[in-house]
């Protein structure tokens, strides 16, 4: 038995690593694969640069009113004129600075809290109703309240984004922690642990995988947290500029934030899969 | 006093509709070396009794000893392995061996060197470093077993540790197991619901009634191979020797008995 299964296994492992006589139908799946995705990929440009033509040639011919629409020419020549005079990486910079120590805090403190509320029972019990209840109430209605408590500042911009995303964490996490399964727990005890090493050996290795898809989740939730602030409560930042230039009707403005943002969240998100791939 | 002295040991377990008795009045006595298996329906409390003979559970009458000491104050003396292998599926084959010892802060040269001697003397050396999920069904429950072993427990309690398998790894891991114990020389308690399981493995069994858990029938389990007249090699052997069917039948009458006395002992809640 045991040298049957070792060689059994060592046959699925040599398949995986050579390459074996590729056939003419595997080659034919193969292609077909690799066609199907060049034809998604043309499908997308293609996608792409009908919108942006038929947006621009709309502005020039007057189709659109390209003074509140924009166009693509014009956010084009928004943003060389805003990167000559450093105001796109400012207002940028300052969005992903406050987006990024939201995230940051919303991950410890969620972290943290959902670890609390595993350990003690009755203490979770206690506070999920409370949970539940700031996790489902709108979130942009506390906005104001914390300008009055806190002043129109960076603070009052990471609590909004903290506040979106920080509950929701908390539940998601705790009720992952608690549905490990009960002989798990039971493996670390027979093996003379505590539950303490419940914790660092089953608990939180095993949820690596939830935290990371939260972690994606989460990005997007602490921007909305920062736009909302800034529309609110900011001297800089994309959502103060979208306000602002919207106001002074320069869509060309609001257009391009828009944009950057879109580049902002695909990028910190592909920055997080890729994180995920190497752990 | 024997290797494992259990006394007048009952158990209950409470919830919110009532209390329901799962063993009462167990008496029990395991040599050292000794390989005993306890069999009995389901649901009779099999499982509580290993709980209580590992110390995860503290007893509600009664006592366990080990080597004439309480469980509760040395939890450290049994070892316990599951129905399932639960091996961390990040952790590699020799992480997860040595998630003990590194629990009880007993990483050393020392009990380094025996995880790798037990890996190499149970033929999973060459998978040291790779993750459970590559390893056959058979080769995980060793890998589960190293992983108690490694901690050197006085006794093994065995809970159904086959019972995830399918039938023909079952087989070939139960002689695995079983040399495996006897070359370690590890006193051990099988519970199991496979009757053929209880005889091929053990010196001696246990049978025990349908709740509340009480000790039925013991008895003796001797072996003779129908050609040679010697004891069998290994559990596989045993299921054909002379006596197999005889305890097979004692065995199976005993349990069949109990089924016919549901009306009478299931009436457990207030």
């Amino acid at each position: 038995m045991m040298m049957k299964s070792g060689k059994l296994l060592f046959q699925s492992l040599d398949r995986k690593k050579t390459a074996m006589p590729v056939s003419a139908a595997q080659k034919e799946y193969l292609n077909r694969l690799q066609r199907e995705k060049r034809n998604v990929r043309r499908w997308q440009w293609i996608l792409m640069i009908t919108f942006l033509f038929v947006w621009e040639a709309g502005a020039r011919t007057g189709l659109i009113n390209s003074f509140v629409f924009s166009s693509p020419v014009g956010v084009i020549k928004t943003i060389v004129t805003m990167s000559k005079d450093g105001s796109l990486w400012y207002h940028t910079g300052v969005t992903l600075a406050e987006t990024f120590v939201s995230f940051l805090l919303i991950l410890i403190l969620g972290t943290g809290a959902a670890i609390l509320l595993w350990w003690n029972e009755t203490l979770a019990k206690i506070f999920e109703p409370y949970l539940v209840m700031l996790n489902s109430l709108p979130k942009s209605a506390l906005a104001p309240v914390f300008i009055v408590w806190l002043g129109a500042n960076m603070k009052t911009i990471i609590v909004a984004a903290v506040s979106v995303a920080v509950f929701g964490t908390v539940l998601t996490l705790y009720h992952s922690f608690s549905e490990t399964e009960e002989d798990k727990l039971k493996l670390i005890y027979t093996l003379g642990g505590t539950k303490k090493d419940i914790l660092k050996k089953v608990i939180l290795p095993g949820n690596i995988p939830t935290l990371f898809s939260l972690m994606k989740v989460n990005l997007g939730l602490s921007l909305v947290g920062v736009i909302i602030g800034e529309f609110l409560a900011a001297k800089a930042g994309l959502g103060y500029l979208i306000i602002y230039a919207s106001q002074v009707f320069k869509l060309d403005y609001v257009i391009t934030s828009i944009f950057i943002l879109c580049l902002v969240s695909v990028a910190l998100y592909h920055l997080i899969a890729k994180l995920e791939k190497r752990a | 006093m024997g290797f494992l002295e259990i006394s007048g040991l009952g158990y209950s377990y409470h919830t919110k509709t009532g209390e329901t008795k799962a063993l009462s009045d167990i008496n029990l006595r395991v040599e050292k070396g000794e390989f005993l298996a306890v069999v009995g329906p389901s649901g009779c409390g099999k499982s509580t009794l290993l709980n209580l003979i590992a110390g995860l559970l503290e007893p509600e009458e009664g006592a366990v000893f080990i080597n004439g000491i309480p469980v509760a104050e040395n939890k450290s003396l049994a070892g316990y392995m599951l129905q399932k292998d639960h091996l961390l599926p990040w952790r590699t084959t020799y992480e997860n061996v040595i998630l003990g010892l590194e629990i009880g802060r007993r990483l050393n040269t020392d009990t380094k060197e025996k995880a790798e001697r037990l890996l190499k003397a149970y033929g999973l050396f060459e998978f040291k470093g790779v993750k459970p999920a590559e390893l056959s069904g058979g080769m995980r429950q060793r890998a589960a077993l190293i992983r108690t072993l490694v901690m050197e427990p006085e006794l093994l309690l065995l809970d159904e540790p086959f019972s995830a398998l399918d039938y023909q790894t079952r087989l070939s891991v139960a002689d695995d197991i079983y040399d495996i114990l006897k070359k370690e020389g590890k006193t051990a308690v099988l519970i199991t619901h496979d009757i053929a399981e209880a005889i091929s493995m053990s010196e001696r069994i246990v049978v025990l009634s349908r709740r509340p858990g009480r000790i039925k029938k013991e008895l003796r389990v001797l072996l003779s191979m129908p050609e040679t007249g010697e004891k069998p090699k290994k559990p596989s052997e045993a299921r054909s020797a002379r006596e197999f069917a005889g305890y097979y039948q004692e065995i199976w009458k005993e349990l069949m008995e109990n089924d016919d006395e549901v009306g009478k002992t299931s009436v457990s809640k207030p």
